[in-house]
């Protein structure tokens, strides 16, 4: 098939962007969506131009790198699948097809398509994690956790670090993310000690960071690549009115 | 030479032990004033970080990943091994010891091997207590699963993203010590050349891949935990980025290469659509446990699978190996299938691929109950190749996925350059000549929260702090030689691209230094690799600058060194006069087609010294002592 | 105080104010329903002015937290897309901000009208008045169709069982206001 796409182009982080058009010829329908992009890049490098800047890395939906806004989604058409995943079947020839880079005042621009998330990571730097440290822990079955809390954390694991939630968002906020990791930890008894701490601390990193406040439009949920809910964001307002009670500075 | 490993004295329960109460310690007041670099953020990396972050010292840590959390251990699905014991079905940090020993067809330490069967229990109980939220049964105690092979259940799991679950736990303790500011964080940017000064490794030079600055970081000791070489096959399960260069350039700096011959290749693997083909996806390999492996009896047929009958189907595996059939092991299930499509019976467009038919199962089991079992791994099978796998037979093919074979390093992580440490997958110590599934989660995590916090400690109580700084003039020379690196690969400016060369390598490699070797295909690839190295240095094309976010850069560098590793890849499989595990020279096989091992000849490791890229290597090497097991012949019949 | 400066907070008080005018509102419809000009309600009642009183600072607060929440939001995103397309995000939820200034400004209107009577005429007099009170109450109606439902998420309450039937109750419940409200104007222009 061929397509036309729309690409976001944009040499620094200080530099004026738009897009530009380029023709995808002879696409199979076997590519995945980066793949296509590879077959344009080398196009574009045999021709003596620049090729397209994006990120990209395990190409198994996992690791959370890739990065693009296909068509007004973050990682494209497809439910539940991150744009490596994204194979080109989903789209037919003579398609137009417009890519943008994830955006976001948290989410600054760097190259193209390629953008800086590393906010997220200090998020998480903040306190989504137990402070526990290495050695002397007694036997991993002294902690006994009930299936279904295992169950619950390990669906909001599942995160994969993307920022497509911050990117479908339309206040740009980061609450999904927040509240998958205040979840993970606030389901299991190793991390209920700091749970209250917890939420509070990266909710407020959350702000610092630039990111929006959540309005509940659940736009996050709809283009989350691991189908994480909109309910771990209730129950982080759960921790947070738990926490905000048990502290009586809260008010 | 022959390299000592320096394993402990004693009887191999205690060697640990005795060894920690022997090893030295820095004071804590003294902690601060060591400097740490880390290279990599994957499991071994992230929790080396984190731990020597905690303990007191002052850690650099580098990734070439925009957050640390990408590394690619977060592509690990399976599970990790221990030996808890917790089914109560006889296992033991022996069994476990002598599983993962046998599985590596004899061709680790043994010490290394207790070691990590010892610490195996620790991983765990560490992991629990950072939330890592494994499998449960009812009663809310840690499930067990089987896997790979073993008669024991010990494999702990998080659902089919194990080694997310454990990497992201690494992050978190790794993110902890960046916010207290013990570790310092280095993201997008890419180790390019180590430092070493008077003979001792003393810092590292990197490119910051957004600016492309080239800088220079001094410290007291290296920890390398850059992942495998795989990808130096193009086509791999790793991940893009995944590369040899930190752990080449090292090499190239005097560090030795040990059993790089060792790779391991992965039976399902979903097969290549076609030239655009950029990676390759592993399903588990429990697919196995109900699907039947066939393929056409006949040449060139392609009809649709459902429509060839039965008797011109032929279940190949089931045929060749009655007894274990489908569940045959990896190494030779993975052959078995080359055969065929080399012989021209691959299914699919490209003749690359065998069958994995699920309809026996689905006859008897019903729909529900496979996909109660495999839906996930159907859900992206069909994501990725538009088909579905409850109508007609998937498609699989072998996969390069895991490389054993790495930098050498003694019984305390230290290559032969000391204050070198190398962690993971890049080292090659623990899995011999074959990984068993579940193990390298669990040797990632060994290394990196509880060896190398004890065995750095050894090395640099003998050495003074700061002894140098980045000013010294061996940095700048290491700078100037990075920086003239590539404007060197700019300055080519030919007709090829990069991922063009690489291709052709990986070809090369696939060909001639895959899953079946013989001295006749090294020896091509031999020559065919220089010539192709030749080629690259003369007609690859690099667009833009060096001083910008370059891609094709940041790749170009990585492909020169694979041009180069190949060749000492080959080197090591011709070198090895024998088959063993995932090393299979068609010359050394039983009549029945096992690996034929030569434990007269070839019971050591191979670590290869360099000596100028046109020069070859010199070989050096440790023999392997065997005095707890008895070497046995892997018997799958 | 916590409730006020983080995030969280501040939403959970413009939730809480948000659903206490929505039970004025409901009251404010049963009213005038059974008890058309409030003959009955004694205007210096300790009550009364303890109910003005909670309202007028319910009103503030959400109207600044909602304000300002607004303003960061929209630092939050500086640049649009191209093209960008909503898979969940409504109408109403996206213009909660004009929505609901354009409450404020009826309120203010009304409160003027009905109980200064500083300005002229009624709904039950002139078409154009009828009109602007029709059109309040779709704007009204808008505001609560995302902002009843939104309460519970907000205040955690909220499950993946739970969601679909909060947000029917929310939708439900803002459609009865609307149906309420406009049947008191059809009635009495009638």
């Amino acid at each position: 098939m061929n397509l036309t796409l729309f690409i976001w182009r944009q040499k620094g982080p200080d530099k004026k962007g738009r897009l530009e058009q380029y023709e995808a010829k002879n696409i199979s329908a076997e590519m995945s969506f980066l793949e296509m992009l590879d077959v344009v890049n080398e196009g574009l490098i045999k021709k003596g131009d620049e090729p397209v800047a994006f990120d990209h890395d395990c190409r198994e939906g996992i690791c959370g790198m890739c990065s693009q806004v296909i068509n007004g989604v973050p990682h494209g058409p497809q439910e539940k699948t991150t744009v490596c995943q994204l194979h080109m079947r989903n789209f037919k020839d003579g398609d137009s097809i417009y890519i943008e880079p994830l955006r976001a005042r948290a989410f600054p621009v760097i190259k193209d398509l390629i953008v800086d998330r590393s906010a997220l990571d200090r998020v998480i730097q903040s306190g989504g994690y137990i402070s526990v440290h290495t050695g002397g822990i007694p036997d991993a079955n002294a902690i006994l956790i009930p299936k279904e809390n295992a169950e619950t954390a390990m669906d909001a694991a599942e995160c994969i670090g993307c920022g497509a939630c911050v990117a479908a968002c339309p206040n740009g906020s980061a609450m999904l993310f927040t509240a998958a990791k205040v979840t993970h930890l606030a389901m299991l008894p190793q991390g209920k000690i700091e749970a209250a701490r917890r939420v509070c601390v990266m909710t407020d990193s959350m702000m610092n960071e630039g990111f929006g406040n959540c309005s509940n439009h659940y736009e996050c949920q709809a283009v989350c690549p691991k189908g994480i809910k909109v309910q771990f964001i209730a129950k982080l307002n759960r921790e947070f009115i738990k926490a905000a009670i048990r502290r009586r500075g809260g008010f | 030479m022959i390299l000592n490993g320096k394993c402990p004295a004693g009887p191999l329960a205690e060697k640990w032990d005795r060894h920690r109460n022997e090893m030295k310690l820095v004071s804590p007041a003294n902690k601060r004033k060591y400097n740490i670099i880390v290279v990599g953020t994957g499991l071994a990396g992230a929790s080396a970080a984190a731990t020597l972050g905690e303990l007191g010292y002052n850690v650099e840590a580098f990734c070439y990943q925009d957050s640390p959390r990408r590394g690619h251990s977060i592509a690990a699905q399976g599970g990790i091994n221990a030996a808890k014991n917790y089914p109560n079905d006889g296992d033991s940090i022996f069994r476990l010891f002598h599983d993962t020993i046998k599985g590596g067809d004899f061709r680790a330490r043994e010490a290394n091997i207790y070691r990590l069967a010892v610490l195996s229990n620790n991983i765990i109980d560490q992991c629990v207590a950072q939330g890592v939220p494994f499998a449960r049964d009812y009663a809310g105690y840690l499930e067990n699963r089987s896997f790979g092979g073993a008669q024991v259940s010990r494999t702990f799991y998080a659902r089919g993203q194990t080694g997310q679950q454990l990497l992201l736990g690494a992050y978190g303790a790794l993110s902890r010590q960046i916010k207290e500011g013990t570790v310092r964080l280095h993201p997008r940017t890419e180790m390019l050349d180590l430092v070493v000064i008077d003979g001792e490794a003393k810092g590292i030079t990197v490119r910051d891949l957004v600016t492309g600055k080239f800088e220079c970081y001094a410290a007291d000791a290296v920890c390398l935990c850059t992942g495998g070489y795989a990808n130096v096959f193009h086509l791999s399960t790793n991940a893009m980025g995944s590369n040899v260069t930190a752990a080449y350039r090292a090499y190239k700096k005097g560090a030795f290469f040990a059993n790089p011959c060792f790779t391991q290749i992965h039976p399902t693997c979903i097969p290549v659509s076609g030239e655009h083909q950029s990676k390759l996806t592993l399903m588990s390999e429990s697919l196995r446990n109900d699907g039947r492996v066939w393929a056409p009896k006949n040449k060139g047929d392609n009809r649709s699978p459902n429509d060839i009958p039965e008797a011109e189907r032929d279940y190949f595996l089931e045929r060749k190996y009655p007894a274990y059939g489908n569940l045959a092991p990896r190494d030779i299930a993975s052959r078995a299938a080359k055969e065929i499509c080399d012989e021209g019976r691959g299914a699919g467009s490209s003749g690359y691929g065998v069958y994995l038919d699920f309809a026996d199962a689905i006859k008897h089991l019903g729909e529900n109950k496979i996909r109660e079992r495999y839906g996930n791994l159907f859900e992206m099978y069909e994501k990725i190749t538009g088909e579905n796998a409850y109508k007609q037979p998937m498609r699989i093919y072998p996969a390069p996925h895991y490389a054993m074979g790495g930098l050498w390093v003694d019984y305390n992580l230290q290559s032969n350059v000391p204050g070198l440490f190398v962690l993971g997958e890049a080292n090659f110590s623990d899995h011999g000549a074959n990984r068993l599934g579940a193990s390298a989660l669990m040797q990632g995590l060994a290394d990196g929260y509880f060896i190398l916090p004890y065995t750095i400690s050894d090395y640099l109580a003998q050495t003074a702090f700061g002894k140098v700084n980045a000013g010294h003039p061996e940095f700048r020379r290491s700078m100037e030689d990075a920086e003239s690196f590539t404007k060197k690969l700019l300055s080519v400016n030919g007709k090829k691209t990069v991922s063009e060369f690489h291709r052709e390598l990986g070809r090369i490699m696939w060909d001639n230094v895959g899953m079946e070797r013989n001295e006749g295909s090294l020896k091509k690839a031999m020559e065919l690799i220089p010539g192709l190295r030749a080629e690259f240095w003369e007609n690859v094309k690099v667009p833009g600058s060096g001083v910008e976010l370059n891609q094709e850069m940041e790749k170009a560098g990585r492909v020169a060194d694979f041009l180069e590793f190949g060749e000492l890849m080959a080197r090591d499989a011709l070198h090895r006069n024998e088959s063993c595990g995932g090393h299979f020279r068609t010359e050394y096989q039983m009549p029945d087609g096992e690996a034929r091992r030569d434990d007269e000849n070839f019971c050591h490791v191979a670590a290869w010294e360099f000596k100028g890229v046109d020069n070859g290597p010199e070989l050096h090497k440790e023999p392997l002592v065997f005095e707890n097991v008895e070497l046995a012949v892997r018997n799958y019949k | 105080m916590l409730f006020f400066r983080n995030t969280v907070g501040r939403k959970i008080v413009i939730a809480v104010t948000g659903q206490l005018m929505v039970v004025f509102v409901v009251f404010h419809l049963l009213g005038n329903y059974f008890n058309p000009y409030s003959i009955n309600l004694p205007d210096s009642g300790v009550l009364l002015w303890m109910m003005r009183a909670v309202m007028l600072i319910s009103f503030f607060l959400h109207t600044f937290f909602s304000i300002q929440g607004e303003l960061e939001n929209r630092r939050a995103k500086p640049e649009a897309y191209a093209v960008k397309k909503n898979l969940r995000a409504t109408f109403a939820g996206k213009t909660m901000l004009w929505t609901g200034l354009l409450i404020a400004a009826y309120i203010i209107y009304h409160v003027l009208q009905v109980k200064f009577l500083i300005l002229e005429g009624s709904f039950q007099e002139g078409y154009v008045v009828a009109a602007v009170y029709v059109a309040a109450l779709a704007t009204l109606f808008l505001h609560l169709y995302h902002g009843i439902a939104g309460f519970f998420q907000t205040m955690g309450w909220n499950s993946e069982r739970a969601l679909p039937v909060i947000e029917k109750i929310g939708k439900g419940l803002a459609v009865v206001l609307l149906a309420g409200y406009i049947s008191i104007i059809i009635f009495n222009r009638i």
